[in-house]
């Protein structure tokens, strides 16, 4: 697959296989790559494994496209987390089905060089050809920072390249260099800050083993945890993991190689810094600090964080609302001209009342699943989004969780599938997974419209002590997730993941202004895969509700109507008459469709919580995901539609009427909804994400069952109080 | 390594400095996954410190880098304040 345009276009070696792009967190990696890459990019899955993979093609010579593969951050190749692993799994070739990596580009901060240097000892070791980006010089330049790169590209024997990513400053330069390190082809592993007896006993062990580089056997060697060594064994056969045994007794000297390796790098970086390297102050206290004096603080910084908050909640809403009217209007008008354009009949209604009607309805959210992501990309790439983590820890500690799992959290108030994925930066596999188990709690962009549609339909447009109750509703259902997360990760924490509090280490990085193009590519993306969704999933759902609605039209039925029409106009009723007529076998026939028959036979199970069977009916469709209730409930009002005028899906709604004539939907009933949809696991995509990053059904099961469980008894609950209230 | 110092009353666990105190790195206690990774950012012997802010989680300033850690875990970090 993705191997396909460089091959393509391949005139030299040089476009076969991909470069990686490696770096640690906070480098300004992310802006490199998109700047190198641009619209080429796409996000897909690394092959065995359904890791995310995001790569994008560049220009490195005229006629030669070049795959870059961006990697997550790393400190180091002695991997922690999740993230970490995927980079070593690549840089180490571990992948097998994959793209071979034939070159890195490892990017640095150039303000935080002597740090970013440890991964650079690392990578040298294995037999990859590599350039040495020098991210953010001038950051580091007005600072007083001064780096020699044509002494320090000598000593390290790579090309050292000064860069602005963000202004996309020296790119040409790293272009050509990596060209000419490309050309090169075959690099020799630097083993230079190794002691020399090492070295030869490393060499001995590699010419023993076929195909294990002497940086493989390092990486080997230094792995405390066994988890690489196991996966090193299985790739490279049992010879390799004697070959290291051995090793580690020959070398250690009763301390671990890994012990050793941290003191051996960093003499090493010293050595290779000195003189290369000036930095007059570094414990200078700078413009991040002076900031981080008010942001971090335990009053001022508490205040800011909530002030943001409410801006970002509050401009999703109020943004959004002129786009998403726009885009009503638009699929409105497209129902209404391809009605004229088609002949009447089942072929018109699947377009209309099908297609049209359900997918506009999920379509409509674009704008507000942009603008979340539009603050949480601003956020995170401004530096931000570390302090919130830091001043949410304290909160999050309380419930067994850690300030890491805040941004997952964030994350899922826009989609829970980039929320499970945003764990991967916890280190802790238990923290990890209770934080994949609540993320789906928080309300995420595909709730909205559930809760706005019934929200404008059913609570009244009343002020109360100065707010909107409309406002205290929708809050009330984003508040609702929160409150019940802290109970369930306190519970699984004490229950299925026990165990004692986790090493929590995050770094602050400098404050800096937001990358335009990286904070577009984002949006960009989401916006491109929540579409994707609702041209996929969400309309093959639709399609389906539709036909089970539809059919199967029983003759009986269609002919009494055709007599009754004809003895009405032979008396010469009024077209209002007429209407009234149509409106009833509108009804009838949904009633009679197969959706009909099936929601009467669920109707037992949802009649306590005030539900109809329509409202079972469209609830279960939406278990794969849970905007597909407004798609559903728009065909079955729309094919049971009384008067083209009404269209709105709002009033449908609230003209819905038992047979007994009485309205369906009160205030209880319309709260009961958005609780179950507040709580409830109805969302294929999370579950299966949970499925791939826990490598486990366990996870998604618990999350159903418990998600599932918990929607019924809160909305039971909501319900009976709400009429016990006389809010009927 | 080097915990009994010969100046016991200079070197102590970064938990008891105060806010704005700087000072070097005297050792790592602890070889678990957090004292390796502490140890790969730069929290080696020799590195400078300063705390930034105290508390839980604090804020150390290692080198050229911020990171914010739990007091548990940053007691485990000694070092030598400056006078």
């Amino acid at each position: 697959m993705a191997v396909g345009l460089a091959q393509d276009k391949g005139v030299s070696a040089i476009s076969k296989g991909a470069v990686a792009l490696v770096g640690n967190p906070n480098t300004g990696k992310t802006t490199l790559f998109n700047a190198l890459t641009g619209m080429s990019q796409r996000v897909g899955n690394f092959p065995g494994v359904t890791v995310e993979r995001k790569s994008g093609y560049m220009q490195l010579a005229e006629e030669s496209n070049t795959e870059l593969v961006d990697l997550p951050g790393a400190y180091s190749l002695s991997a922690q987390s999740p993230d970490e692993m995927i980079a070593v799994d690549v840089l180490l070739g571990l992948l097998s089905d994959d793209v071979p990596i034939q070159g890195v580009i490892a990017v640095l901060d150039a303000s935080n060089l002597k740090r970013n240097m440890y991964l650079v000892s690392q990578i040298l070791e294995l037999n990859l050809p590599l350039v040495v980006a020098l991210n953010m010089s001038d950051v580091a330049q007005s600072s007083g920072i001064s780096i020699d790169a044509s002494a320090l590209s000598q000593r390290l024997g790579v090309p050292v390249v000064p860069i602005q990513a963000n202004r996309r400053i020296g790119l040409d330069g790293l272009k050509g260099a990596l060209l000419d390190v490309l050309a090169q082809g075959k690099f020799e592993a630097n083993l230079s800050l190794l002691p020399e007896a090492w070295r030869s006993q490393l060499r001995t062990a590699v010419d023993r083993l076929t195909g294990v580089s002497p940086g493989i056997l390092i990486r080997a060697l230094a792995d405390s945890s066994g988890i690489l060594l196991e996966k090193l064994v299985a790739h490279f056969g049992p010879d390799l993991g004697t070959s290291v045994k051995q090793l580690q007794a020959d070398l250690g000297a009763g301390v671990s190689v890994a012990d050793q390796e941290v003191e051996l790098r960093y003499a090493w970086v010293d050595r290779v810094l000195e003189g290369a390297l000036r930095d007059p102050e570094p414990m200078r206290v700078t413009q991040s600090d002076k900031i981080d004096r008010v942001v971090t603080h335990r009053f001022w910084g508490t205040l800011i964080f909530a002030g943001i908050m409410g801006i970002v909640f509050q401009s999703i809403f109020s943004w959004a609302s002129p786009l998403m009217d726009l885009i009503d209007g638009r699929f409105g008008a497209l129902g209404t001209w391809v009605a004229t354009q088609m002949p009447e009949g089942a072929l018109q209604s699947l377009v209309v009342d099908g297609i049209i009607a359900g997918v506009g309805g999920v379509v409509i959210f674009l704008p507000q699943i942009c603008i979340l992501f539009l603050f949480v990309s601003i956020l995170e790439d401004c530096g931000y989004m570390a302090r919130a983590a830091f001043l949410m820890d304290r909160l999050l500690t309380r419930c067994g969780l850690s300030g890491k799992s805040f941004i997952p959290m964030l994350s899922s108030f826009a989609c829970a599938v980039p929320g499970v994925m945003a764990t991967r930066t916890i280190e802790d596999r238990k923290d990890r997974i209770a934080t994949m188990l609540v993320a789906p709690l928080m309300s995420c962009s595909a709730r909205l419209p559930v809760y706005t549609i019934f929200i404008a339909a059913f609570i009244p447009d009343e002020t109360w002590a100065g707010f909107g109750l409309q406002g205290i509703t929708l809050f009330a259902m984003y508040g609702i997730g929160i409150v019940i997360a802290v109970p369930i990760a306190w519970i699984v924490k004490k229950t299925l993941l026990k165990g004692e509090s986790t090493p929590f280490i995050l770094e602050l990085p400098s404050y800096k202004i937001p990358d335009v193009r990286t904070i577009f590519m984002r949006v960009y993306q989401s916006a491109g895969h929540f579409l994707e969704r609702a041209g996929t999933l969400i309309l093959a759902a639709t399609i389906v509700m539709w036909a089970l609605a539809y059919f199967p039209r029983p003759e009986a039925l269609l002919d009494q109507q055709e007599q009754a029409r004809m003895a009405l106009q032979s008396q010469g009723a009024t077209q209002e008459a007429l209407d009234v007529l149509d409106g009833k076998l509108a009804g009838d026939l949904i009633a009679q469709s197969y959706l009909g028959t099936m929601g009467k036979a669920i109707e037992p199970v949802v009649r306590p919580l005030g539900w109809d069977w329509r409202i079972g009916m469209a609830t279960l469709a939406s278990f794969p995901a849970r905007e597909v209730i407004v798609a559903v409930l728009g065909t079955i009002y729309s094919l049971g539609e009384v008067d083209a005028e009404s269209a709105s899906l709002r009033v449908a709604l609230q003209q819905a009427m038992w047979t007994d004539g009485s309205r369906v939907f009160n205030i209880p009933v319309a709260l009961s909804v958005m609780v179950f949809f507040a709580l409830c696991a109805q969302c294929v995509s999370t579950l299966a994400v949970i499925q791939r990053e826990t490598q486990s059904w366990r996870w998604p099961i618990v999350t159903f069952v418990y998600m599932t469980g918990l929607a019924y008894m809160c909305s039971f609950f909501t319900y009976q109080v709400g009429m016990l209230l006389g809010w009927g | 390594m080097e915990s009994n110092s010969k100046l016991p009353q200079q070197t102590m666990p970064l938990t008891k400095w105060i806010a704005g105190e700087e000072g070097v790195i005297e050792a790592i206690e602890g070889s678990n996954r957090l004292a390796l990774r502490l140890r790969e950012v730069g929290a080696v012997p020799g590195a400078l410190v300063r705390i930034l802010r105290t508390g839980c989680p604090v804020i150390i300033q290692v080198g050229t880098s911020r990171f914010c850690l739990r007091n548990v875990d940053a007691g485990c970090i000694r070092g030598r304040r400056a006078a």
